[in-house]
């Protein structure tokens, strides 16, 4: 924290290193919580990363080097890390960074809420690192957790051990600690926005971040409700509610648990699609082509989230799948909108292509494989021969990971220079982008192939045939570069922090309100606010008055629909501007 | 300058990333090449209904990419900003636009979901009431695999067993041709009989990881046996012998799928289909096989430490193979015992043994020994420990400390008291004939002095 301190300009430069710390540990500032979320996030990443190093590491070749336990562990590891521990915090990190800038609030509704959830998270995940420790080590039954083989109950043969009730544990923290997020965001969006700020003027990024606080808020509880029906069946109740052998039900589990985590790949994704769409919005000078279409193809995601958790329980024998596969399939409408809208947006422009911007476009490409791959197993007898197969894996890495990962990158990229009032190094951000893109590639589109071959998932050693051999290898050296792509970026933010080239309020011409106050940001946020009229009051102060006689430019006006939504109906500003 | 931008900025260190890039793209290529962008050929008719839908998903798949793909590299390389102050078109909507390219998508996912209800619809079928099926009773337990079949006992439940599994004794018309340690299959529910008394029939209620069902007074009253076969070389390093499940072509064979313990999943590639084994419930697959082949296959839903090793093969015969296969495996029905059995009855024991066979024999099945050591100790997945050469002492060792694939049994949940039952029984059943052992490792150990 130290070094990031000595990258805040103002006001604590000069402060004694201690009274620094103490400064960050007792904060309330939205600002510098969304940036120990960012920096604890990223470390948790790291850690998982490193821990997809050791599995690629054990199936470049078939044969083993660690054992089957150690191989379990590390799996199961990797996703609760990166899931619970990084995408979701670098997601959190972000909505409470910049979306109380965004609605030019000074802070969030609760500020101490906020910090409390923090800490939570925190501790969360300080709870699943001590799990190594432990007597028997971490949970090593996936991050599904499917009882019983969760359980110690007398028909599991190797039971786990208290690491598994360190992680039900964790995770229910890190759950509480989502609650009180998403509750914040959702208070600041309703009840803090700056006058003129209405709902049709949001940013893109702080409508996901609205759509993300239901999700959570909706789906969290279930969660939470399943991992402690899963610690009481582990002390004391014998598995009667997720093992048959004494009267319990293994789909129960399932049901719970997907009806959060299918929202949740929403609640990972969804933050990242803001952050393009707001990253395309300024590198473009266009407006986001179909705002409102944008704003409803997200609630769409958000609603139709909720009716497709069965979809991850296809081959239980257990679901209506007639029911489930048609909700799948419908996901792809308002994805494939967002999609159009993105490239439509880009079309005609006059496009820019800083870091921010080639990862954003890096998150076209990998969510248009990830997207198609699932209408794959949106069709359910497809997804009875790919299911539990490395092409599910391709699948869903394709999308909630480096999709997801990809945005929050273009995010770094994007509000760094509003975090630390520095530039991130252009040259390595580039490097950056194509080991990690090229990497990734070979990773995941290998992993699809692999999976049609027929290897499942979750295996630490496989049958030696040549084919799966050399694709294992392909995948394992991918791996290696996107970690070398990784330990660039890393270096850049350290070199950036120290040798940056100095950002001043506004370095990518912002459209949106964070880019109207200093880098970084005063505590109370804005010393003043610019009049907001669209969902670009900045863009609208730089380019207003040239645009003014331009047919198709208008500014969105929030009290009606009449100068929004139809292509061709002239609004020119300054009738909006009478009309506000 | 640092040095990533000295790197960059020099013909030579451009030269060098360029190429790192391009070796990596032949690299992957070259991977490409060799992996087939499709599912496996299917070994069976539900297969290739999936296959063909595979494809179908897979065209409109590769057209969606390819446009899509195309839309996005050319906006990124047609329109650049040429100059500082330029100001491209703030045209925001466009409404034949926005509805094509929702309406477009919702007509293809539509079709995808009809075509695709039918082809489920189609792989779901069972057979025809009067057609001909072949019936596997497969039972996953951490970690292998048993497949169990059955024929007729020749006799009829003569009272409803309710689904209560403490309602453990039954009346069968001609209860003389039961004997102990049978299994009994009733509907979908495998029953092990423990002992007879008069009339009365005592069995232990749903084995082999089945559920405990209601009977109708009627039912018929199968006889279930072990049909597990074992392939010696074994296809991953550690797994010595693989389980075989043998079927035939031509006729519909259900797969009746179940598990003792945890979740398993069934799943062979090349049926192009997977099912879970869910502990408490039976699940029902339908495959009709069009080839004869060995085919590789492997438990697909993560069930702890072995998983990995869950392997097992499927062979498929031709019909006339297959009937002499199962004639051979079904064997004829054992001899009738007179009396009573069971109960307070010791099985005959030679002499100098500790240990109690009966309880012994017992706890063999009821804890899955016979799962990988098969019915009577001869060897399956595991090696032939009837009439075991090892010592106890070193037997007690392994049941503590395995050596190689075998589950760990702590104290808690198999005493010393009990594994000396278990080993007592076992030195009272026959060995195989020496061409048939499976070796033991620990055997050879304790042979080669150890």
């Amino acid at each position: 924290m130290a070094t990031l301190a000595g990258a805040q300009t103002t006001p604590y430069a000069g402060a004694n290193v201690w009274r620094t710390v103490l400064e960050w540990l007792t904060t309330v500032d939205h600002k510098k919580i969304g940036i120990m979320y960012l920096w604890a996030a990223g470390a948790f990443g790291l850690v998982g990363m490193a821990f997809s190093l050791v599995m690629r590491t054990e199936l470049a070749q078939a044969g083993t080097i660690i054992s089957a336990e150690t191989y379990n562990s590390i799996f199961t590891m990797h996703g609760s890390v990166m899931i619970f521990l990084f995408l979701l915090p670098v997601g959190a990190a972000f909505m409470n960074y910049s979306m109380p800038l965004q609605i030019g609030a000074l802070d969030m509704a609760f500020p101490r809420i906020n910090a409390l959830s923090f800490w939570i998270f925190l501790f969360g995940g300080a709870l699943l690192a001590m799990s190594f420790a432990v007597e028997g080590g971490t949970a090593s039954a996936g991050w599904t957790a499917y009882p019983p083989v969760t359980l110690d109950t007398g028909n599991n043969a190797e039971p786990p051990g208290a690491g598994m009730d360190m992680w039900l544990v964790g995770v229910i923290l890190l759950g509480q600690a989502s609650i009180f997020g998403s509750v914040n965001f959702l208070v600041t969006i309703f009840k803090m926005r700056a006058p003129g700020m209405t709902m049709w003027r949001l940013p893109l990024f702080t409508w996901t971040t609205l759509v993300t606080g239901l999700l959570i808020l909706l789906s969290t509880p279930v969660l939470a409700a399943a991992l402690v029906l899963g610690f009481i069946d582990r002390n004391g109740a014998e598995g009667a509610f997720f093992d048959p052998a004494n009267g319990g039900q293994p789909l129960l589990w399932q049901n719970l648990f997907w009806f959060y985590s299918h929202p949740a790949v929403y609640i990972m994704i969804l933050p990242a699609m803001g952050i393009v769409s707001d990253v395309f919005g300024v590198f473009t000078r266009r407006p986001i082509f179909g705002y409102r279409s944008m704003v409803l193809a997200l609630v769409g995601i958000g609603l139709l989230g909720f009716i497709v958790w069965a979809h991850h329980m296809f081959t239980t024998g257990g679901v209506f799948l007639p029911f489930f596969m048609g909700a799948t399939f419908l996901i792809a409408v308002p994805t494939g909108v967002k999609m159009f809208n993105w490239i439509a947006t880009m079309w005609r422009g006059s496009n820019v292509f800083p870091t921010a911007m080639l990862f954003s476009v890096g998150f076209l490409m990998l969510f248009l494989i990830g997207g198609i791959t699932g209408v794959f197993h949106a069709a359910v007898p497809v997804d009875f021969a790919l299911h539990d197969t490395y092409f599910v894996v391709g699948h869903f890495h394709y999308t909630m990971s480096i999709a997801a990962t990809f945005g929050f990158l273009a995010g770094c990229y994007y509000w760094f220079p509003k975090m630390f009032g520095k530039f991130m190094n252009e040259g390595l951000g580039k490097l950056h982008f194509w080991l990690l893109f090229i990497g990734v590639n070979l990773v995941f589109f290998t992993q699809l192939l692999l999976g049609l071959d027929g290897m499942p998932r979750r295996i630490n050693d496989y049958v030696a045939n040549p084919g799966w051999e050399l694709m294992n290898m392909l995948i394992t050296i991918g791996a290696f570069v996107s970690a070398a792509g990784m330990m660039v970026f890393l270096y850049n933010v350290f070199y950036s922090l120290k040798w940056g080239e100095r950002a001043g309020s506004d370095p990518w011409e912002g459209t949106t309100l964070e880019w109207a106050t200093t880098s970084p940001p005063p505590a109370h946020n804005f010393d003043s606010l610019p009049e907001i009229r669209s969902e670009r009051p900045l863009f609208d102060l730089r380019f207003g008055e040239r645009l003014q006689d331009d047919p198709h430019y208008h500014v969105n006006n929030g009290h009606n629909g009449n100068g929004h939504g139809r292509g061709g109906t002239a609004q020119p500003s300054e009738s909006a501007r009478e009309e506000g | 300058m640092r040095a990533h931008q000295r790197l960059w900025r020099t013909r030579w260190g451009r030269l060098t990333l360029v190429m790192g890039a391009v070796a990596l793209a032949l690299l992957a290529l070259s991977g490409l090449a060799q992996a087939q962008v499709a599912l496996p050929e299917a070994v069976s008719e539900q297969g290739d209904s999936i296959r063909a839908l595979y494809f179908l998903v897979f065209g409109i798949g590769v057209a969606v990419f390819i446009i899509v793909e195309a839309m996005i590299l050319w906006v990124v390389f047609r329109y650049k900003r040429k100059s500082d102050d330029e100001l491209p078109t703030q045209i925001g909507h466009n409404a034949t636009a926005e509805i094509l390219w929702t309406g477009i998508p919702t007509v293809i996912v539509i079709a995808l979901f009809i075509i695709s209800f039918f082809v489920l619809q189609d792989i779901q079928a069972a057979a025809d009431p009067d057609e001909e099926t072949v019936v596997v009773d497969v039972q996953g337990r951490q970690w292998a695999w048993a497949f169990n079949y059955a024929v007729p006992l020749g006799t009829d439940l003569a009272e409803a067993v309710s689904e209560n599994p403490s309602d453990t004794e039954i009346m069968l018309e001609d209860p003389s041709l039961v004997v102990p340690f049978m299994t009994l299959k009733l509907g979908v529910e495998h029953m092990r009989v423990v002992a007879r008394t008069g009339d009365v029939v005592t069995v232990e209620r749903a084995v082999n990881g089945t559920v405990p069902i209601r009977h109708a007074a009627g039912s018929e009253v199968m006889r279930s046996f072990n049909g597990t076969d074992t392939v010696a070389e074994g296809r991953l390093q550690q797994a010595d012998n693989t389980p075989i499940v043998t079927v035939p072509v031509g006729p519909m064979i259900r797969f009746n799928i179940a598990s003792a313990d945890v979740l398993h999943a069934f799943y062979t590639p090349q049926f192009l289909t997977k099912l879970d084994a869910v502990p408490g419930r039976v699940q029902t697959l339908w495959v009709r096989i069009t080839e004869a082949g060995d085919f590789a296959s492997q438990c697909a839903e993560f069930c702890g430490r072995d998983h990995a090793r869950m392997i097992y093969t499927v062979r498929a015969l031709e019909p006339a193979d297959f009937e002499a296969w199962f004639a051979d495996k079904a064997g004829s029905a054992p001899e009738p015992i007179d009396g009573d059995f069971g109960g307070e009855e010791e099985v005959e024991q030679e002499e100098g043994a500790v240990g109690n066979a009966t309880n012994g024999q017992s706890l063999f099945f009821s804890l899955g020994c016979n799962v990988c050591h098969g019915d009577s100790g001869e060897g399956l997945v595991g090696p032939t420990i009837a009439k075991t050469i090892v010592p106890l002492d070193r037997v007690i060792t392994q049941y503590r400390e395995p050596l190689e694939a075998m589950t760990a049994f702590p104290p808690d949940q198999v005493s010393d008291e009990d594994v000396a039952d278990i080993y007592a029984w076992l030195q009272t059943v026959p060995r195989p004939p020496e061409a048939a052992v499976i070796p033991s490792k620990l055997a050879e150990l304790i042979e080669a002095g150890g």
